[in-house]
């Protein structure tokens, strides 16, 4: 109440100078001022992978498409079948890990499948169950559990050849798009638009 | 001061302890640099001729997370159980691994639970390195009862017992795969077995099986094949 009744005598004793406009800055400064320069961290946050920080933690499911960075702690499911798993140092992880391939720093207690390369590195510890093609293991790091590679797919057998033009020519056209071999072939390639004039013929 | 930080690192990495905190294991001395000699193993030579025709066998090692390990007998086509047993010691039997605690029946059953975890019948060869020296006689009977369970019918097991017969420290060995017939022996420091085996007394330990071999070396090891 006082400081209001104050602020009220000297507005009456003493009027607020005239409002001047500040001069306009040159643009070259404004722009100096609104866009900071680049820190190695953004540029690394653009452009590497995505990262959870040591002071995160998430409980559910995580997705991702792209590399990922885990330092912080995670309980639930991982999962990253296109790209590569780093668990940092900081890293505490209770989930199934299912990825193309897992670098391992931290602390994991879950079962991990790694389809391309499994890397256990010094330092490490890791309780779970691992099933990896490629498997390495520095001196240093505590694991238990069991590993199981896994065997490379055996590659698909080669397809059949295409029948030659002689061959298609001789044949009537609703003959050839009915044959076993290239609905197969259709139905291996899984192509939806392939398939459609097949169905089509058909009818 | 540096000196002795890294004489602590040394010997924590080498599997000892702070020796304020750990009188029992403070008797385990450790090499600066640990020196690893190959050496030829006819025991390994006889373990691989049991596994080596057949393929996706359940092995178990005790010695931990070895790279060599694990590509060797990944290699064979076999799925690999990896345990660090001394870890598995200081960590139901606490650090200081006593005698008094390695007595303690709860705690044996806790081992058990923990480092032998397996279905019955469900293992079909076991690295057990020199494993049973470091326990207790209480801890090495139900060790050696339930690696009876686990283990299938005709399946193998290879140990490795000290031949001094004195109560001195021997050496803690680290071992690592090479090849079928040879194995590759780290000196990682000195420690006083908890129990010294005689050939009979290995015997009398594995009584329930089919057969204990044993293989003398130069090196003061023997080297057993148990089989189930």
């Amino acid at each position: 109440m006082s400081m209001w009744s104050s602020r009220q005598r000297g507005r009456d004793e003493e009027p607020a100078p005239p409002y001047t406009p500040p001069a306009a800055e040159p643009m070259r400064e404004r722009l100096v001022v609104a866009t900071p320069a680049p820190t190695p961290n953004t540029v690394y946050a653009s452009n590497g992978p995505a990262m959870v920080g040591k002071a995160v933690v998430v409980k559910g499911e995580i997705h991702s498409r792209e590399d990922l960075y885990i330092d912080g702690e995670i309980q639930g499911t991982v999962e990253l079948m296109e790209s590569k798993l780093t668990i940092g140092p900081n890293g505490r992880i209770q989930a199934a890990v299912r990825a193309r391939e897992v670098v391992v720093f931290g602390n994991v207690q879950g079962n991990v499948e790694a389809l391309e390369k499994m890397e256990i590195r010094k330092d490490a510890r890791l309780v779970g169950d691992i099933r990896t093609a490629r498997i390495v293991i520095e001196d240093g790091a505590y694991f238990k559990g069991n590993i199981d590679i896994l065997k490379p797919e055996p590659k698909p057998a080669p397809k059949p050849a295409t029948p030659s033009p002689a061959a298609s020519a001789s044949s009537s056209p609703e003959g050839s798009q009915n044959s076993p071999a290239k609905s197969a072939s259709v139905g291996e390639q899984g192509n939806a638009r392939v398939a459609e004039p097949v169905r089509g013929g058909k009818s | 001061m540096l000196d002795g930080l890294k004489d602590w690192i040394d010997r924590f990495r080498a599997g000892g302890e702070d020796e304020g905190r750990s009188p029992q294991r403070s008797r385990r001395t450790a090499q600066r640099q640990p020196t690893s000699v190959p050496r030829p193993s006819s025991a390994l030579r006889e373990f691989f001729e049991s596994i080596r025709d057949q393929m996706g066998l359940n092995i178990v090692d005790f010695s931990g997370a070895c790279q060599a390990n694990v590509t060797f007998i990944t290699g064979l086509g076999h799925r690999l159980y990896a345990e660090s047993f001394p870890h598995a010691v200081e960590t139901i039997f606490g650090s200081d691994a006593s005698p008094i605690s390695m007595r303690n029946p709860e705690k044996i059953g806790n081992f058990l639970q923990y480092s032998l975890n397996f279905e019955p019948q469900s293992v079909d060869a076991i690295l057990l390195w020199d494993s049973l020296e470091w326990l207790e006689p209480d801890a090495q009977r139900a060790v050696v009862g339930r690696i009876f369970e686990v283990l299938r019918p005709n399946g193998v097991l290879f140990a490795v017992f000290h031949s001094e017969n004195s109560a001195t420290d021997v050496p803690v060995h680290y071992f690592k795969l090479l090849d079928p017939e040879t194995l590759s022996v780290a000196d990682t420091g000195t420690d006083r077995p908890h129990r010294q085996f005689t050939n009979r007394s290995i015997e009398k330990l594995f009584e329930r099986c089919q057969s204990v071999k044993f293989f003398l070396s130069r090196d003061n090891l023997r080297e057993v094949i148990v089989r189930r």
